[in-house]
């Protein structure tokens, strides 16, 4: 049944150490990607979400280092890869959209010789070539009037079609995964829809792999196959999407979902998490939600639970027979 | 039913036009012929997506930008008009909660010290009481006694975010405008927020203008939602009416679009094709029919005027929608 894993991230740890201070950002982070699946990542600011992605993409910027870890590419290690054979994976078949549409692509120049940067020169030899390319691109992210448009600069665009772009540039080459880190989050609902459909239908079209980035558990749950749920640096817990939303084990899970404001919570107070999340300047002892978690004993301030396979698919980090944590802070789905 | 209770704040035709540098002659109408009042204790919701000129409609009302016309009454006086220690007085009544908790502290005062300047200015209380105002104003905000002497820098977003709502409470206004003041905040401390602005409008009995794009939390929050769109009202009602029966076709794409949080029910279809007109050249005729997909001819030529039709709602479209009867039963 199980089908190949694409992207196999094993053991990662990011740190960055300056001369005063360190942060530990990824800690000891492990997945697997399969083919043709929707692979989500999801957690508050600063849970080390977006340095888990950079660190696969090789895009962590000094001080930030990969300490310890493997990250698998189709079997190939990335991290043992020369920049020149890195280069070549990435954009080529591994692809990044990023949130910001408009630091991410350059003000200076035309639509058109963005796109063709990104086209593959031994595949796209002469120009025509690469403008057919680029057209066909632009008809496929949905752009209107694209002979125009490519002959304008990023500012002429919105930010929903400059993210269109911004996947147009992403899939041109024809990758087997892309990373979309926030690919929504700065634009309006309407256009979210759009936009996520869009790389609903591509990743069908494309029989891509995508890994979503997300703070936004709707998103999550109107794209991903399976979640990771990231918490301080570390994966807390990791199922399929309809076990997440039904049948969650974690409490920080639970607890997360009932913040949300919803229909069912109007005239409710909300399950407001106490506290804030740990600051990753110092390596954390025991479990890091333990200090705003209602379930916390003993042991969880002392030693750090491990990722551990609770039901078959379903991992989970924590010390808790989860029996109490799910139904209580549980979230009420109307089933 | 229309005076059920106190009308506290209501807005006539107010508009907010800013010329085009580049085109003269040419505005970003960013305001446009905006009427609704707000009764005493409720909360009120303005949803909208950017650009739709719900910030721009706050700043107004709080008079940061000038009204190019129209006129504001707040408690039965008009305050479009009124400069100096007036409006300084009007402004003690009416306090502002901004979105960013990060730009709107001066990071070189203490906590004490934004508390105390916003006393003074008000001339809340004498100088001997203001360590215990100062005191009582951060037990109620969830801030212990300790932050007094803190920087703003010093505190994460959701702590700033109760300073911001300590100061705008230390002038003891009636009421309270909030310029999306969870969106830059993690879910998490989102939630800390709400709770915290849903008590304390409970406790001191305040009436709060509540903007926000996050369709969730109006709904959550909001008595009465104002749905906006290209700088107008489209619709107006009772939050549970407008989220289940929207009777505009922008305020049903608007639910539709927000990702449902059940990964059982997906859909395939975006709610809306199109992206926003630019505000300089709006659309002829109704502003939402080039994204409309009801959209007839009288749509493109003529525009609709924001309408009163039953249960106290209004709707600003020429075919507005509408329900089975059947359904209606059901539902209620």
């Amino acid at each position: 049944m199980e089908t190949e894993a694409l992207l196999k991230v094993t053991d990662l740890h990011v740190e960055f150490h300056k001369r005063k201070s360190s942060v530990y950002a990824v800690n000891g982070v492990s997945f697997e990607v399969y083919k043709g699946e929707t692979f989500g990542i999801v957690g508050e600011s600063g849970c080390g979400k977006s340095m888990t992605c950079k660190a696969v993409l090789g895009l962590l910027k000094s001080p930030g280092k990969v300490t310890e870890g493997k990250i698998l590419f189709e079997n190939k290690d990335l991290l043992a890869m020369s920049p020149k054979e890195l280069n070549r994976v990435r954009g080529h078949e591994l692809g990044m959209i990023f949130q910001e549409p408009m630091t991410a692509l350059n003000p200076l120049l035309k639509i058109k010789s963005q796109i063709f940067d990104a086209l593959d020169p031994a595949v796209y030899k002469t120009k025509q070539q690469k403008y057919d390319r680029a057209l066909e691109m632009m008809k496929l992210v949905g752009i209107p009037s694209p002979e125009v448009r490519l002959e304008e600069y990023p500012h002429q665009f919105s930010g929903g079609m400059r993210q269109r772009v911004m996947i147009a540039i992403a899939l041109c080459s024809g990758l087997k995964m892309v990373i979309a880190d926030e690919p929504t989050t700065a634009l309006d609902v309407t256009i979210q829809d759009q936009i996520l459909k869009l790389i609903n239908s591509l990743k069908e079209q494309m029989n891509m792999s995508v890994i979503l980035i997300t703070h936004d558990l709707g998103v999550v749950a109107q794209m991903c196959d399976r979640v990771a749920v990231m918490y301080a640096g570390m994966i807390m817990e990791m199922t399929d999407v309809v076990s997440l939303f039904y049948h969650p084990l974690h409490p920080y899970t639970t607890a997360l979902m009932g913040t949300l404001p919803s229909a069912q919570q109007v005239g409710r107070e909300l399950n407001a998490i106490v506290g804030i999340p740990p600051s990753l300047t110092e390596r954390i002892e025991g479990c890091p939600f333990a200090p705003r978690c209602a379930w916390a004993s003993e042991i969880c301030r002392k030693q750090c639970p491990r990722l551990t396979q609770k039901e078959p698919g379903h991992f989970v980090r924590c010390h808790l027979d989860n029996q109490e944590s799910g139904q209580n802070g549980g979230w009420d789905n109307g089933e | 039913m229309a005076n059920e209770k106190e009308i506290l704040l209501e807005v006539k035709n107010v508009c907010k036009y800013f010329p085009v540098k580049r085109r003269p002659g040419k505005f970003v109408k960013a305001v446009d012929d905006v009427s609704f009042f707000v009764r005493k204790g409720e909360n009120l919701g303005i949803v909208g997506e950017s650009g739709c000129g719900k910030s721009t409609l706050a700043r107004t009302l709080i008079r940061l930008y000038e009204p190019t016309s129209g006129t504001i009454m707040l408690d039965g006086n008009d305050i479009s008009g009124l400069t100096g220690k007036k409006l300084n007085a009007a402004r003690g009544k009416m306090q502002m909660v901004f979105q960013d908790p990060y730009s709107s502290l001066d990071p070189r005062m203490t906590v004490y010290a934004i508390l105390k300047e916003m006393l003074k200015v008000h001339k809340i209380c004498p100088d001997a009481e203001i360590p215990e105002k100062i005191e009582a104003l951060l037990s109620m905000t969830g801030l212990g006694r300790e932050s007094a002497s803190r920087y703003p820098g010093e505190f994460s977003g959701g702590q700033r975010q109760r300073i911001c709502i300590a100061r705008a409470l230390s002038s003891h206004p009636e009421f309270i405008i909030a310029d999306e003041p969870v969106s830059a905040l993690d879910v998490s401390i989102q939630a800390q927020i709400l709770n915290l602005l849903k008590k304390l409008q409970k406790e001191l009995n305040l009436t709060v203008l509540f903007i926000s794009h996050d369709l969730n939390v109006i709904r959550y929050i909001s008595d009465r939602v104002i749905v906006m769109y290209l700088g107008s009202v489209v619709e107006e009602g009772r939050t549970e009416d407008v989220f289940l029966k929207p009777l505009h076709p922008y305020a049903e794409v608007l639910t539709k679009a927000v990702p449902e949080l059940d990964p059982k029910v997906r859909s395939r279809e975006s709610a809306i094709e199109g992206d926003l007109p630019s505000p300089i050249d709006l659309p002829e005729g109704c502003r939402f029919h080039p994204r409309c997909k009801y959209c007839q001819e009288k749509c493109r030529t003529e525009r609709p005027l924001l309408a009163e039709t039953d249960g106290g709602r209004r709707v600003a479209c020429h075919y507005p929608l509408h329900y089975q009867e059947s359904e209606e039963k059901e539902n209620e």
